[in-house]
């Protein structure tokens, strides 16, 4: 996976099969996130709306950094919390908005985010 | 301009030209006479659905701008849609400027506020600016549901209805002639710019931007362009919806809008006018068609036509999907399939 991601072509003269390595990244990426909803579902009910989620994550893995496991932890506590805290706090739905002013600060000042590899794709 | 087969120029002129064949033209001047007609035959079902399309048209023209042209992805189309038609709206409500003009400072306004969501793009790239955007959708959103001493909130504003010479233009039949105005004003504007300089340069900048600066164009002034002009028509989009429908509410700007958009140009084809027509006008067609044709199944077929109206949204994602795998340049690659078969026919051009 890894060196699909750095270079496709490489990875393919290398033998590796593009298609399944990519079959089964999607797959465990829908099954971490049907983890991830199985749990949810368990706090706030089944509905459509438990989709909306899904955008949330974005200031998470941008904060934490968008290939550091440990990013993703750290960022999705600090998210979280944050959201609680300004909606508890400061109120008057903040909270929707909090992670997204985030998540424009962190590309602004820190695009690879608290635990990324500072390679990324810039201009 | 492409290369065809058996197009051959003989003077500048018409290699330059915007429309220079003959068939080009008697294709234009078809459709012209097609949209000067349809009005009259058409009842105000139709004339309504028509004028969705225009505005589509116009704001699928202004995404195409950036993400076809310029090769900037921009999830933020909803929220651009929203400061226009949102500007537009208060412009007149509280400044009571008239329709005309405070429609032309939205515009404005929304190319400012592009400009500015434009920024990140000068440092972020792909799925970088990807999520940029998106964040600026979002913040929009939320300042028009919650910057209530502004936007109203959740509330719908309502505007006074724009009238011209004394006639209502928010009306289905006056409507459309403006609609068509601007969608016709908006396309010819679009197809000029990608005849000049900065035109060229935005596709320059999609193409290999790093080759682009080495060539001599600015970047940072391309880019923030770029956003400006799209951001722009995208904003005349939003404003135009706001005076049809004289009614402004946060619903019709959400992130679904903008994902609309992104199909619309992705069916049409990226980095075509026409394509931006066709796209906008078959996403916008793709529900009523769908329910007229539940309605005429009814009879003969009522199993399928009671479950259509729950297969609307798939077919919307089908349609997109199937763009993707099968013709990914879109209805503007297949109508252009159709032109070049009956340019040289009976004499086919078969590959293999």
């Amino acid at each position: 996976m890894r060196a699909i991601a750095d270079d496709q072509q490489a990875a393919l003269s290398m033998g590796i099969s593009i298609p399944r390595v990519f079959g089964v990244a999607w797959g465990l990426a829908a099954a971490s996130a049907a983890i991830g909803g199985v749990m949810l579902a368990g706090i706030v009910g089944v509905s459509p709306n438990v989709a909306a989620i899904g955008l949330r994550v974005f200031p998470v893995v941008i904060l934490g950094g968008l290939d550091s496991i440990r990013g993703a932890v750290i960022g999705g506590a600090i998210i979280g919390l944050l959201e609680v805290y300004t909606g508890g706090y400061v109120g008057r739905g903040l909270s929707l908005v909090v992670p997204y002013v985030v998540l424009v600060l962190v590309l602004m000042i820190r695009p690879y985010g608290l635990f990324g590899k500072e390679i990324i794709e810039r201009v | 301009m492409s290369f065809e087969c058996g197009v051959f120029h003989t003077r500048y002129e018409s290699d330059m030209g915007l429309r220079p064949r003959t068939a080009q033209r008697i294709r234009l001047a078809a459709f012209a006479v097609l949209v000067l007609v349809f009005p009259f035959v058409a009842g105000p079902y139709w004339l309504d659905l028509a004028n969705q399309v225009a505005i589509a048209t116009v704001g699928a023209i202004g995404l195409n701008i950036l993400v076809g042209y310029t090769g900037q992805i921009s999830l933020g189309q909803g929220a651009f849609m929203a400061i226009g038609a949102y500007s537009a709206g208060l412009l007149t409500l509280n400044l009571g400027l008239p329709w005309g003009v405070s429609i032309a400072l939205a515009c404005v306004m929304t190319s400012v506020a592009g400009t500015f969501f434009g920024l990140p793009s000068l440092r972020l790239k792909g799925l970088y600016l990807a999520i940029a955007t998106l964040a600026a959708q979002e913040i929009v959103e939320w300042a028009m549901t919650h910057w209530t001493a502004v936007t109203g909130g959740t509330e719908a504003l309502v505007l006074p209805a724009p009238t011209l010479f004394g006639v209502r233009l928010n009306s289905t039949f006056s409507f459309y002639w403006f609609g068509v105005a601007m969608a016709a004003g908006t396309a010819l504007f679009a197809a000029n710019l990608f005849r000049t300089r900065m035109g060229r340069a935005f596709v320059a900048v999609r193409d290999q931007d790093i080759a682009a600066s080495v060539i001599g164009v600015n970047l940072f002034r391309t880019k923030l362009l770029a956003f400006a002009t799209s951001s722009f028509f995208v904003g005349l989009a939003g404003a135009m919806i706001a005076y049809y429908r004289t009614i402004i509410t946060w619903e019709r700007f959400t992130l679904e809008t903008s994902i609309v958009y992104l199909a619309m140009i992705i069916v049409g084809g990226l980095g075509s006018i026409r394509g931006s027509f066709f796209g906008a006008a078959l996403i916008t067609l793709l529900p009523a068609l769908i329910t007229n044709a539940g309605r005429a199944l009814q009879d003969s077929a009522p199993v399928v036509a009671n479950l259509l109206p729950y297969a609307q949204q798939a077919v919307f994602g089908v349609v997109i999907i199937l763009f993707l795998i099968f013709e990914p340049k879109g209805l503007s690659k297949l109508w252009g399939n159709v032109k070049d078969y009956f340019h040289v026919w009976p004499f086919a051009y078969r590959r293999g």
